[in-house]
């Protein structure tokens, strides 16, 4: 076993490999580390496989039937011998190492192709030279129709050709030549030319990817079977996206989930996610989304997130009443994770490395003093009342001959690339009796900020065993751990970038040239805090967020004797969260400039209430999950097949946070050394909880044509008021496959249609989020929370200390409820040309009702108390999803290629309002309206800017004051009304997507069509990726800085420079005889209206980007067998290359809220390696 | 093996019964809460944190608990400034009504306060007789407290006195009419008597109330309805119910006044009086210190403190002097007006009562300090000088004097100034944090060999246009310290900025628009780097004897006036009102005939509770507003150094910015929501 050093020599193994697998032995049943890693050839596909004495051929011929490779072999090579294996859910290369054990045949893997050689000889060795002869024939399908492209090969010369648009083939062969006929979708079949000159072949259709297995709520099924809208991605695809989260890997990969990534902030994990639109926060505020079901346990996004992507088998997404099964947790949609696990056969380790940088992603540009200078006295200027030059050419000549230098905040504060680097190592393997999965997973993020003040690692492993005890017996372990830890500044990221950027460049970053003494930016009024003060932890102290989540389960499955087909299962699993985080808020020392050059007056400035304060948050939380099934699988007649389930579930929660401040009065970071006055410590309560469900499915399966699943579920939870603990969820799916039909499958007309399923499903399902709340419990809250965290405390002060209030809590809803789902989908399934065109397409509506709203009939005041909550509003989402699937095979080339698009979009059916004053304001007013979408953005029209004086003066509409202040480059303002006057009642609806909370501020949120497009290729070694991704029907404003420049009279972004403005800086705007220079944006001064479209208003993100490109090269076999390396892969990889857009100067991912002053998204160029041993 | 494997599956079988009854243990019952002490504390920590109390987070327009002091009553009373307040608009005060919904709070409190006084009795045996009889005592006076700050603006509002539970309810019941205004300060007077009844002598906790509290209260509240009876114009009756929900019927005053002055005497017997525990020499001292000494003070009553991390005030952020700025930005929000300065005894005055700032022959009277004159750093209560406050932002151009050092000219005319103004208001020149409050409009570089004739008084830019004075910045709204204040050598060699270091700047710049800055609840010590929001922790005494005292002498005058002779009123009015001015360190009253007209109690008033939030209130009731505010502009103070002799000129005239302020008599009412009129049809509007 050799070990292959990472990268640069930066991470290496921290100890010999083989110490490391002694201590692997020793805990065996609990867990191997290793480093990440990706198994570059893990082959999908098992083989299960048991006979006694066959041909050699025979065993091929099987491996091939399942999993689609084909042998491609000189027959002279082959011994005559015959084979006894037994193979269960094996995988290629353990299948292979079975039935070539001990007959001196290597093998390689190309592709689909399996070469087979002797261990003496290479597969492409040159046979004997022989005199060749023409050979020539047709292939066609089973139906007779031409097949073009077929692959046609001389085994055992690696020569061949295809076939024409005809189906015809002609090539030159030796005596006795066998060749091998393989065309995509259709089982390759071996022909011996046996001195034949014409040969004709008929190929037949191969089934794979048909047979391949789908994860579905509590069980599995054939994608051919399939009755539910469940999309499926397997690990492999998954891990050809290389970030850090991976939400954002799986983004344009699988149609209904949306995805937007909204900051690259070092373990930040802050990205939107929903399946088909399901997310749209309801009216009570609660924003609900999918549930996640790992290993089939229900687990918190903050897991599913941190997940090593090299752990992940597959990921399925139910999108419909597929997901009833999950009850009352299943309305938006459920994400079924399954990780990988052990298969008999040889260990197996797999070390992959992947070195990355990041490289900010569009960070704005901004102004240099003179710049500034210029921009603000265009400001001061812009005073119809008295036009003054703020900065006199005295105040700026100095910057222009060098005198004085300009000040660049953000080159000062921030990097432009940042490293990230991520290993992971995996061991497999197992015998008859126990398998298992072992993962280990090291990855370093570091962030944008100097001094490194931002920086993320995590350390994850998992153990998946699975061990057959007795006969009937079988026990499955898996045990997982994600550990992480964030070093952040002691201020909020946005805040630094808010500080950064208005920070003038007039004001120097250091007092003095030694850089020893910070400078106070505001001091003059042009700027805030220093930000690189800010980001230095010597001055400003730092913050660390540590959590760890670990998740243990066991399992005992019992094949039930005297009935086949039954078994019994009891799994238990258990969830611990520890999150720990500390805040060190220390002050620092800023200086003015003093009286005289040289002196300088000191500021002391940061921490909380001007002391240094370190503050400790400490949460644990804890589920216990409990789940006891019967599965019973039986086909009855051959035609007949069922499968039945019947399963209890239950879960319990609970948790504790506690939380502790402290001044600190020398410098220090520990809370110990804290002062006692004003200190904090305090736990807070978290609401344990209970929930029980049963769960019952059936599935039955007439002959693979007419299918259909029942599900039903009971769910009970504390959560929910004691009147109506319990509530039901049913729901069915069906399917008709017409392909099955004797009619179509006689049909020659059809049969280049090798699948074609129509699919229909209702559930009713339910969601919870509502009822978090307790709004049926009366009583008071203890500690009150802070109702208004910045208004109104929650207790009062008594002989000067703190009390904590009781919040009362007021009139109850004993009857809230859950909110009820009800979701129709209708689909179709088709797969042409033996694979080679996939396509599915549905059509889906979920209605929504019992979202939560309180009454409008409100109390009268002087009751006290108002009227809770009660589940009145309604909505209906509704869409369609597709995807599009091709493989192709020109000769050693295989393509993929596939697209998938989905649109949704929700619109209230009820919602309880307030009547308001006229019809309009009622329109505009009511942002929610019965039958309107809930995402319409109301703002105002925008028309251009404008020319000249002239113009305005001649301008028939009063865009205020009589236009008396305009100027040339001001923005024109949309009548809509056509009034004459550009007022509130030109507010009319100028895009979509501007989806609105409870507390009626903007969410960020998917865009309502999201698509993806991938190209997939390899060639020889070669293995090329390209993903593209993207989004239309978005649209975003950003506030103030983005928006206008010299906010608070700081700085700019350099964008603004392309603005309107006389030619003369020092004429009289608002004289008519000054002559202008056009720009982008208006005078500086003016502002654009942030809710009209226009530059800096409303504007539109669409985009597309490619998300991830990947080129790789798997080295020969040949090579590395010397070495004894099964494989090894290396590859380059770029995240986020390239995007198109036609939003200005910011990603069209970026969020809007925290005023748009939010740590960047990033791209990131890796390189890295794969190798199994 | 099977075994283990069948008695793990079995145990899983009798586990698998959950208990679904759960309860959130963030929410508790009443049991938990009627039980203990701390449970109570809790429920009265819980309804303090919430009373109407309009403290230094009172904003008008905004409501309570808000984090500025931009938007206070106080600039339509004349003690101060808004210079948020342009100049662009006729302001109308709306007390506290618009974005704020008060009438709803109030009625959530007094909910609250019902359910205790029906609950505590349920659960009286887990206490002393005394004690739960104090603290249902404490639940009348909350309730109390709570009605009157309804009925101070809305006259007559539904008297709700017991929980209403819905739907238990109908609407119909719910649905209660405005009660008259009489009735409700009939059910405050009794609510307030339960509570003196039931109620301890101190307070269980300091921030608490006790009966001597809520006697002050109806000391106040039926001042506050002897005022309405008395010189109320204007009355409203409910059509449907025939209750008079404005005005109260002038029959009443003489009962209602009668009321108050018993109050006040009732008060006196807790054992109060008037801070006078620094050295007798040092009146401004101790006036000062009255507001921070909080463990030995007899006059302090009833306060509200604050906290760390619970939304504490923001004052000192909005009043600090921009030359001792913190990072965080603001400055002189509320700035005292020269209306209001000219009210205090010691300083030159025209026979008007204006300041005299130019001679008889229309030039400028010239002031500076003489050399003898000594100031002290008025700092802590006990008079512990602090120092240059730490983390000072701007620099100086005065040396920053020791304690006890002569100052500037700036201070000319305040030289004897009566200490209780000094101590209310920083005025140019004075001290605060150990520095030289240095406040001025600009320099006077003329020649002034024949005097300095008074600048044009209706111009409202008239020092730009003035080839004699170096104003500062033109004020485009962004001037500051180091730009647009340009900083000129004076004949004796000193560089001087022209608008001094904290002003005052003619229009929305960040120093003083008035010329003098508030120095009453400014916090004397705090370091300039804990000046941030929701940072300052300075107690609000929400009560203090001196105004009971002024309650006391005002009810006296009425009753007299109204021609009771039980007492001899007019005495006693003179004991009271000479008590304070002793304390303030005014010019004694020489007898009860100085008192003939109720204004000099109701300037003495003015004075005595400046800043307190309480004068909006006394001209409501005094139904003076509609008078004092009609198109009115307030005076400022602009002190223009005069190059040519080291000495101050300062001109007086109306705000620059020309802000105009107007009450409608319409205003003496608020007017109810209009969402409680559709909620509750029962209710009428206020005409």
């Amino acid at each position: 076993m050799k070990i292959f050093y990472a990268y640069g020599g930066r991470q290496m193994l921290p100890s010999p490999f083989r110490q490391l697998l002694l201590a692997m032995k020793l805990t065996a049943v609990l867990l191997m580390v290793v480093f990440l890693g990706v198994n570059a050839k893990s082959f999908s596909q098992s083989v299960t496989y048991q006979a006694k004495n066959v041909p050699l051929e025979q065993a091929f011929s099987a491996i091939r039937q399942q999993t689609g490779y084909t042998f491609f072999y000189n027959n002279a090579d082959i011994p005559h011998a015959r084979v006894s294996v037994s193979l269960e859910h094996a995988s290629l290369s353990e299948a292979l190492d079975r039935v070539l054990k001990g007959l001196h045949l290597n093998y390689s893997v190309h592709g689909k192709t399996i070469f087979l050689s002797t261990a003496s000889a290479q597969a492409n060795a040159p046979v004997a030279a022989q005199p060749d002869r023409n050979v020539s024939g047709k292939v066609t399908d089973a139906k007779g129709e031409a097949l073009s492209g077929v692959s046609i090969r001389i085994k055992g010369r690696g020569t061949g050709t295809t076939t024409d648009n005809d189906g015809h083939f002609s090539l030159e062969v030796p005596e006795n030549a066998v060749l091998e006929i393989s065309f995509l979708g259709y089982e390759t079949q071996d022909v011996s030319t046996n001195n034949l000159s014409v040969i004709n072949i008929t190929l037949q259709p191969s089934t794979t990817s048909l047979n391949q297995l789908v994860v579905v709520g509590y069980g599995e099924q054939q994608k051919a079977t399939l009755t539910g809208s469940v999309a499926a991605i397997s690990g492999d695809q998954i891990v050809k996206t290389k970030t850090e989260n991976i939400i954002n890997t799986l983004s344009g990969k699988i149609p209904g989930l949306r995805i937007v990534q909204n900051t690259a902030e070092p373990g930040a994990y802050n990205n939107t996610f929903d399946i088909r639109g399901f997310s749209a926060s309801g009216s009570g505020g609660a924003v609900s989304s999918p549930l996640i079901v790992i290993d089939g346990v229900p687990q918190d996004q903050g897991v599913l997130q941190r997940l090593d992507p090299n752990d992940i088998a597959s990921i399925s997404i139910l999108k419909d009443a597929s997901a009833a099964v999950y009850g009352v947790q299943a309305a938006n949609g459920v994400i079924l994770v399954t990780t990988k696990r052990g298969k008999k056969g040889q260990m197996q380790i797999s070390y992959g490395v992947t070195q990355m940088t990041q490289v900010v992603n569009k960070l704005p540009k901004l102004t240099n003093a003179l710049q500034y200078l210029t921009l603000m006295n265009e400001m001061s200027m812009h005073n119809i009342n008295n036009p003054v030059l703020l900065f006199p050419p005295s105040f700026v000549t100095p910057y222009q001959d060098g005198t004085l230098k300009s000040a660049d905040w953000t080159t000062a504060t921030m990097d432009k690339t940042a490293p990230e680097w991520q290993h992971s190592l995996t061991a497999s393997g197992g015998s008859d009796k126990i398998n298992y999965f072992l993962s280990f997973g090291y990855l370093k993020q570091d962030g944008f900020f100097k001094n490194n003040a931002e920086n993320y690692r995590k350390y994850n492993f998992r153990s998946n065993i699975d061990a057959q005890i007795t006969k009937r017996i079988s026990l499955s372990m898996q045990l997982a751990g994600i550990s992480d830890r964030q070093n952040t500044p002691s201020i909020a990221d946005w805040n630094i970038f808010s500080t950064m950027w208005r920070n003038a460049p007039i004001n120097p970053i250091y007092t003095d040239s030694t850089k020893a003494f910070y400078s106070n930016p505001s001091y003059n009024g042009y700027g805030f805090a220093n930000s690189v003060a800010e980001i230095t932890p010597g001055q400003s102290g730092y913050g660390l967020n540590k959590s760890q989540r670990f998740q243990g389960g066991l399992s005992l499955t019992y094949d039930v004797p005297y009935l086949d087909g039954l078994k019994a299962k009891a799994f238990y699993n258990y969830n611990y969260n520890v999150q720990d985080n500390k805040n060190y808020n220390k002050t620092y020392t800023v200086y003015n400039p003093g009286a005289n050059p040289g002196d300088y007056v000191p500021v002391v400035t940061g921490g909380n209430n001007g002391q240094s304060q370190v503050s400790q948050y400490y949460a644990s939380g804890n589920t216990g999950f409990l789940q006891f099934s019967l599965n019973y699988t039986h086909t009855f007649a051959k035609i007949h097949h069922v499968e039945a389930l019947a399963l209890y579930e239950q879960q319990t929660s609970s948790g504790n946070i506690f939380q502790a401040e402290r001044y600190e009065t020398l410098n220090t970071d520990q809370l110990s050394a804290g002062s006692a006055a004003n200190q904090i410590g305090q736990g807070v309560s978290v609401n344990p909880s209970a929930s029980k469900s049963e769960v019952g499915k059936l599935h039955y399966d007439y002959n693979s044509k007419y299918l259909v699943d029942f599900t039903i579920r009971r769910d009970g939870s504390s959560l929910f008021p004691p009147s109506k603990p319990y509530g039901v969820f049913p729901g069915v799916t069906a399917a008709y496959r017409i392909s099955e039909e004797p009619f179509f499958k006689r049909s020659k007309g059809l049969s280049f249609i090798d699948n074609l399923k129509i699919r229909g499903s209702y559930g009713i399902l339910g969601d919870a989020s509502g009822t978090n709340g307790y709004n049926f419990v009366g009583g008071y809250n203890y500690p009150a929370g802070n109702p208004n965290p910045q208004n109104l405390p929650p207790g009062s002060v008594f002989n000067g200390e703190f009390v904590n209030g009781l919040g009362f809590r007021g009139l109850t809803n004993p009857n809230i409820t859950w909110y009820t789902a009800r979701t129709t989908d209708f689909g179709l399934d088709a797969d042409f040309w033996n694979g080679k065109l996939q396509v599915t397409v549905d059509y889906f509506n979920r209605y929504r009702t019992g979202l939560l709203a309180t009454e409008l009939l409100n109390l009268p005041g002087s009751v006290g108390a108002t009227l809770p909550q009660e589940n009145l509003n309604s909505d209906e989402t509704r869409g369609y999803d597709l995807s599009v699937a091709s493989d192709q095979q020109f000769g050693k080339l295989f393509l993929h290629l596939g697209g998938n698009l989905t649109y949704a979009r929700t619109r209230w059916i009820k919602y309880i309002k307030a009547a308001q004053g006229s019809d309009y304001a009622d329109w505009v007013n009511n942002g929610d309206v019965n039958g309107r979408y809930n995402d319409v953005w109301f703002g105002y029209g925008y028309e251009g800017q404008f020319q000249s004086i002239s113009q305005i003066q001649d301008y028939p509409v009063n865009e205020g004051g009589g236009n008396r202040g305009n100027l040339p480059g001001d923005y024109i303002y949309q009548d809509w009304n056509q009034d004459g006057y550009f007022d509130g009642g030109d507010i009319h609806p100028v895009a979509g997507t501007k989806p609105v909370n409870s507390q009626g501020t903007a969410t960020p949120s998917a865009p309502i069509i999201n698509f993806g497009f991938n190209i997939g290729a390899s060639y020889d070694g070669f293995d090329l990726t390209a993903l593209f991704q993207g989004a239309a029907g978005k649209w975003i404003s950003y506030p103030i800085a983005y928006s206008y420049p010299l906010d608070h009279n700081g700085n700019s972004f350099a964008k603004f420079l392309n603005d309107w403005h006389p030619s003369d800086p020092t004429a009289n705007p608002y004289d008519p005889h000054t002559v202008w220079v056009p720009g982008y944006y208006a005078y500086t001064g003016t502002h654009i209206n942030a809710s009209s479209t226009g530059p800096g208003g409303v504007n539109n993100a669409a985009y597309v980007r490619l998300k991830s490109l990947e080129l790789g090269y798997t080295l020969p076999d040949h090579l590395l067998s010397k070495v004894n390396i099964k494989s090894l892969r290396i590859f380059v990889n770029g995240y986020d290359l390239l995007t198109i857009t036609g939003l200005k100067g910011v990603d069209p991912e970026h969020p809007s809220d925290l005023y748009g002053d939010q740590y960047p998204l990033n791209h990131i160029l890796s390189a890295g390696l794969n190798v199994t041993f | 093996m099977k075994k283990i494997a069948f008695i793990f599956i079995a145990t899983v079988l009798l586990a698998a019964c959950n208990k679904l009854d759960v309860p959130p243990s963030s929410i508790i019952q009443d049991p938990q809460v009627f039980t203990s002490a701390g449970g109570i504390e809790a429920y009265f920590a819980g309804l303090y944190n919430r009373l109407p109390i309009e403290d230094l987070k009172f904003a008008n327009g905004e409501g309570y608990n808000q984090f500025n002091y931009i938007d206070n009553i106080n600039i339509f009373t004349g003690e101060g400034m808004n210079k948020n307040v342009n100049g662009w608009a006729n302001m109308s005060p709306n007390n506290g009504s618009t974005g704020h919904n008060i009438y709803y709070d109030c009625y959530y409190i007094i909910r609250q306060a019902n359910y205790f006084i029906e609950t505590m009795p349920q659960y009286a045996s887990n206490f002393t007789s005394d004690q739960s009889r104090n603290w249902v005592g404490e639940a009348y006076f909350i309730r109390a407290f709570t009605y009157f700050e309804l009925a101070k603006r809305f006259g007559g509002v539904p008297l709700v006195l017991t929980v209403q539970n819905y739907p238990q309810q109908s609407l119909d019941e719910l649905q209660v009419p405005r009660n008259s205004e009489q009735e409700v300060y009939d059910q405050i007077g009794a609510d307030c008597d339960s509570a003196y009844t039931m109620m301890f002598a101190t307070s269980e906790e300091r921030g608490r109330a006790n009966r001597y509290v809520a006697e002050g209260l109806k000391s106040r509240a039926m001042l506050f309805a002897g005022s309405i009876a008395k010189y109320n114009q204007k009355d409203y009756e409910d059509p449907d119910t025939h209750k008079r929900v404005e005005g109260i019927d002038a029959s009443q005053a003489v009962r209602y006044f009668k009321a108050s002055y018993d109050a006040s005497l009732a008060v006196a017997q807790g054992g109060y009086t008037l801070y006078r525990n620094t050295a007798a020499t040092d009146k401004v001292g101790n006036y000062v210190n009255l507001f921070y000494d909080l463990t030995n003070n007899k006059e302090v009553m009833w306060t509200k403190e604050y906290s760390q991390g619970n939304a504490a005030s923001s004052f000192d952020v909005f009043a600090v002097p921009l030359q001792e700025q913190a990072p965080i930005g603001y400055s002189s929000y509320i700035d005292p007006t020269e209306n209001f300065v000219e009210l205090f005894d010691g300083l030159p005055k025209n026979p008007d009562g204006s300041l005299k700032t130019v001679d008889d022959n229309g030039h400028y009277v010239y002031y500076g300090a003489t050399p003898t004159t000594t100031q002290k750093p008025y700092s802590t209560f006990n008079d512990i000088n602090p120092g240059p406050a730490s983390g000072s932002t701007i620099e100086t151009d005065v040396n920053t004097p020791s304690s006890n050092q002569i100052i500037s000219n700036e201070y000319g005319l305040f030289e004897h100034a009566e200490p209780r103004l000094l101590a209310t208001v920083i005025v140019p020149g004075s001290m605060f944090k150990g520095e030289i409050i240095d406040i001025r409009r600009g320099i006077y570089t003329g020649d002034i060999s024949s005097g300095i004739p008074q600048f044009n008084q209706s111009s409202n830019n008239p020092y730009s246009n003035n080839p004699n004075i170096v104003p500062n910045t033109s004020g485009d709204g962004t001037p500051n310290v180091n730009i647009g204040n340009p900083a000129i050598q004076v004949p004796d060699g000193t560089t001087l900025r022209s608008g001094g270091l904290s002003g005052v700047f003619g229009n929305r710049g960040s120093g003083t628009i008035s010329g003098f800055l508030i120095r009453k609840y400014s916090d004397p010590t705090k370091p300039t780097a804990t000046i941030v929001a929701a940072g300052s922790y300075q107690p609000w005494i929400e009560m203090r004897y001196a105004e009971i005292e002024l309650n006391r002498a005002e009810a006296a005058w009425e009753l007299n006036s109204l021609g009771q002779t039980d007492h001899n009123y007019m005495e006693d009015a003179f004991e009271m009102i000479n008590d304070i001015r002793d304390r303030a360190g005014a010019t004694l009253l020489q007898s009860p005939a100085d008192l003939a007209d109720i204004d000099t109690i109701r300037r003495e008033r003015r004075k005595e509770l400046a800043f307190e939030n309480k004068i909006y209130w006394d001209m409501i009731r005094w139904r003076t507003f509609d008078v004092a505010l009609n198109n009115t502009v307030w005076k400022v103070l602009n002190p223009i150094y005069v190059a040519a002799n080291g000495k101050y000129i300062y001109d007086s005239r109306p705000y620059e910015g020309n802000a105009k302020f107007t009450f409608p008599i319409k205003s003496y009412y608020q007017q109810i929501p209009a969402a409680e009129l559709t909620t509750n049809p029962k209710l009428v509007q206020n005409q």
